[in-house]
């Protein structure tokens, strides 16, 4: 009954897990068969071959978007780890007035649409002369609202006495927060740096506003204008090929990290 | 090494909650007092703000003879002992005991010679390169103590440092702590809800209530004469007896409860004489309660026999009223028999009911 019971649990899940694989594979699949073979209904290619890909790295500067990508994706995420975990900290572990009052102000921001803020923040990067660098893709990313509350929560459980400690000992503010607190939030920050690198990876809409220049574009960007645009030479094979090289990264850091982000989504206070 | 004096410090959370209310204490440099006090009376809150970790609502705190109440804690030269040891999880034992010499710029040679030294007092040489989880709680707190040693502090805070250990380990630790301050002659106030930590290690002790001082001085004073009736029966193991009855005057006074009823022949009747005819507390330590071989004494059954080894506690009962009697392991009783005892009348304590305070 029990080996039963398992095998229809085990049977749904496989299924369930193949309908989101599926399509994966048949991408990844793809990108190594001949053109016309991808609408074919086949899974494996007849010949393996790497025309797609040469296609892709022939017509577009893609390992240069990628390092773009990188860079302010790295750079960004770190910026929102040292920011948010600083008024995450503040908000939960200092006395001043107007605290909740802000608090209640960063969590507004983030019912705003981000649709909302889009032109006037365009704009903004125009008046400041920063369009076509990559501060404009760095500088509106460098803190989030989103991080912010995490920190806040997290923080809210570390042991007070540890805290006390550290001041009596000598420790300032930053001291605590960067060498008390920080070592012992690493689940917590392998999160927020997850999440937010994920957010600043894939994200389209804001390069192609603010990028023109073809030699600061991000990876998602050069892709997606790669598709859309006229010289994938409409071949399929070299569009899905982009879309794997686009995806792999994230999903390289997603399995590595996978272990912490759950646990961090499982425990929520530091014991002593 | 410095005195530390507390001159009306008033504390108010939130506006309306007084932890602590008109604090004076002075204590000289050197001296080990304790602070003592049931759960939530302010005791934490002291001793919080005399490290600078909470802020003084009124009143002035001096540690040597500067007011420190604007000064951050790592400026007040002082170490704290926290009741949850509250290490840093993820450094050695080695980085826990040195952080804030580290932090101070303390040439390494330094650390590294009184970290030592410290592990040597404290036997925990061979638990330098262990991380505080793979410690147990006695270890952990004897490295709290090491952290705050090295530093040198001029005074020493202590919360319930031993709270959460079990019976043993308590009254090992408590030795140690005691041998530190003969060895350091440093300044030490410590702050414990239970009475014979506080009786057994302090100088001097301070019993609180609901943030306000009730009684300061020596164990044996406090023992001896405790101001009022919440002291009596705070201090002491099992606790005082209090009996409420009726002072009357018959050929001499007579403190009437019924079938507790006896005359009162101490010495006290010059201080009991107004009270004829009103209620008075009367109290008598279950060790000042002795069992009568004669004819003589009040009437009570033993409920309850309780054998602690070296001495024996009974719960005697006559009617409603009831009494706890601490007598010799030798005495011949059994739990229902029919007792007579007497008072050691020149030991017992009489209470003002209204004001609870001790005639
Ligand atoms: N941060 C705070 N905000 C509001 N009230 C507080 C705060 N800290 C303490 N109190 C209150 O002040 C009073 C004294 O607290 P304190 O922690 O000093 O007691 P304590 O004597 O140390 O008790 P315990 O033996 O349980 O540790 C309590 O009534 C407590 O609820
Ligand atoms: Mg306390």
């Amino acid at each position: 009954m029990v080996i039963f019971k398992k095998t229809v649990f085990y049977t749904i899940l496989f299924a369930a897990a193949l309908t989101f694989l599926y399509p994966f594979i048949w991408m990844i699949l793809a990108t190594f068969k001949p053109e016309i073979e991808i609408t074919e209904i086949t899974l494996l290619p007849s010949v393996f071959t790497l025309r797609s890909y040469e296609l892709v790295f022939n017509k577009i500067p893609i390992i240069r978007s990628f390092l773009n990508s990188l860079f302010v994706s790295v750079t960004a995420t770190a910026s929102v780890l040292f920011f948010s975990s600083m008024v995450g900290y503040s908000l939960s572990r200092l006395q001043f007035r107007g605290r909740e009052l802000i608090f209640g102000v960063i969590l507004l921001t983030m019912m705003i649409p981000a649709q909302i803020t889009l032109i006037p923040m365009y704009i903004l990067m125009v008046k400041l002369d920063l369009t076509n660098t990559y501060r404009a893709l760095i500088f509106p990313a460098s803190i989030s609202a989103f991080g912010i509350l995490l920190f806040r929560q997290y923080f809210k459980a570390f042991p007070q006495e540890i805290i006390d400690a550290a001041r009596i000992d000598g420790a300032g503010e930053f001291t605590i927060l960067y060498r008390i607190i920080w070592p012992n939030s690493i689940p917590t920050l392998i999160t927020v740096g997850i999440i937010t690198f994920m957010g600043i990876w894939n994200d389209v809409l804001w390069p192609l506003i603010v990028i023109r220049k073809e030699n600061l574009m991000t990876m998602p960007q050069m892709v997606t204008l790669f598709s859309v645009g006229g010289r994938a030479e409409a071949q399929l094979g070299a569009i899905l090929a982009a879309a794997t090289l686009l995806a792999v990264p994230v999903m390289l850091i997603y399995l590595f990290f996978q272990k912490y982000f759950i646990r961090s989504m499982a425990t929520s206070g530091l014991k002593n | 090494m410095a005195d530390v004096v507390l001159k009306d410090v008033t504390k108010i959370f939130d506006k309306e909650i007084y932890a602590v209310k008109d604090f004076n204490i002075e204590i000289s440099d050197g001296e080990f007092v304790v602070l003592v006090g049931p759960s939530g009376c302010g005791k934490s809150t002291v001793l919080r703000m005399i490290a600078g970790l909470e802020e003084v609502t009124q009143g002035d705190i001096y540690i040597g003879d500067k007011i420190v109440n604007n000064i951050a804690p790592k400026e007040r030269d002082i170490a704290m002992v926290f009741q949850n040891y509250a290490l840093y999880p993820h450094m050695n034992v080695f980085d826990n005991i040195s952080f804030g010499l580290k932090l101070r710029k303390v040439d390494s040679k330094e650390i590294e010679k009184r970290v030592n030294d410290a592990a040597e007092i404290l036997g925990i040489n061979h638990l330098m390169q262990r991380k505080p989880k793979a410690l147990s709680g006695g270890e952990r707190q004897r490295v709290a103590l090491g952290r705050s040693i090295v530093r040198q502090p001029k005074v020493f805070l202590f919360d319930e440092p031993l709270s959460n250990l079990d019976a043993k380990l308590r009254v090992e630790l408590r030795t140690e702590i005691s041998k530190l301050h003969n060895r350091l002659k440093t300044t030490m106030i410590y702050v414990t809800h239970d009475q014979v930590e506080a009786m057994t290690l302090g100088e001097k002790i301070i019993i609180m209530r609901d943030g306000v001082i009730q009684q300061k001085g020596t164990p044996v004073d406090v023992y001896d004469n405790p101001v009022n009736k919440f002291v009596a029966g705070f201090i002491g193991s099992p606790s005082m007896n209090f009996i409420t009855g009726q002072v009357e005057d018959t050929q001499g006074l007579l403190f009437n409860r019924g079938s507790l009823s006896f005359p009162i022949n101490s010495g006290a009747e010059d201080k009991l004489k107004e009270f004829v005819g009103k209620d008075i507390i009367f109290g008598i330590r279950p060790e000042d309660i002795s069992i009568s071989g004669k004819e003589k004494g009040i009437p009570m059954v033993v409920e309850i026999l309780e054998m602690m080894g070296n001495e024996i506690y009974l719960h005697l009962a006559i009617d409603q009223n009831t009494l706890i009697a601490r007598v010799p392991p030798d005495t011949k009783v059994e739990e229902g028999q029919k007792v007579k005892i007497i008072f050691n009348f020149p030991k017992a304590h009489y209470f003002d009911p209204d004001s609870q305070i001790r005639i």
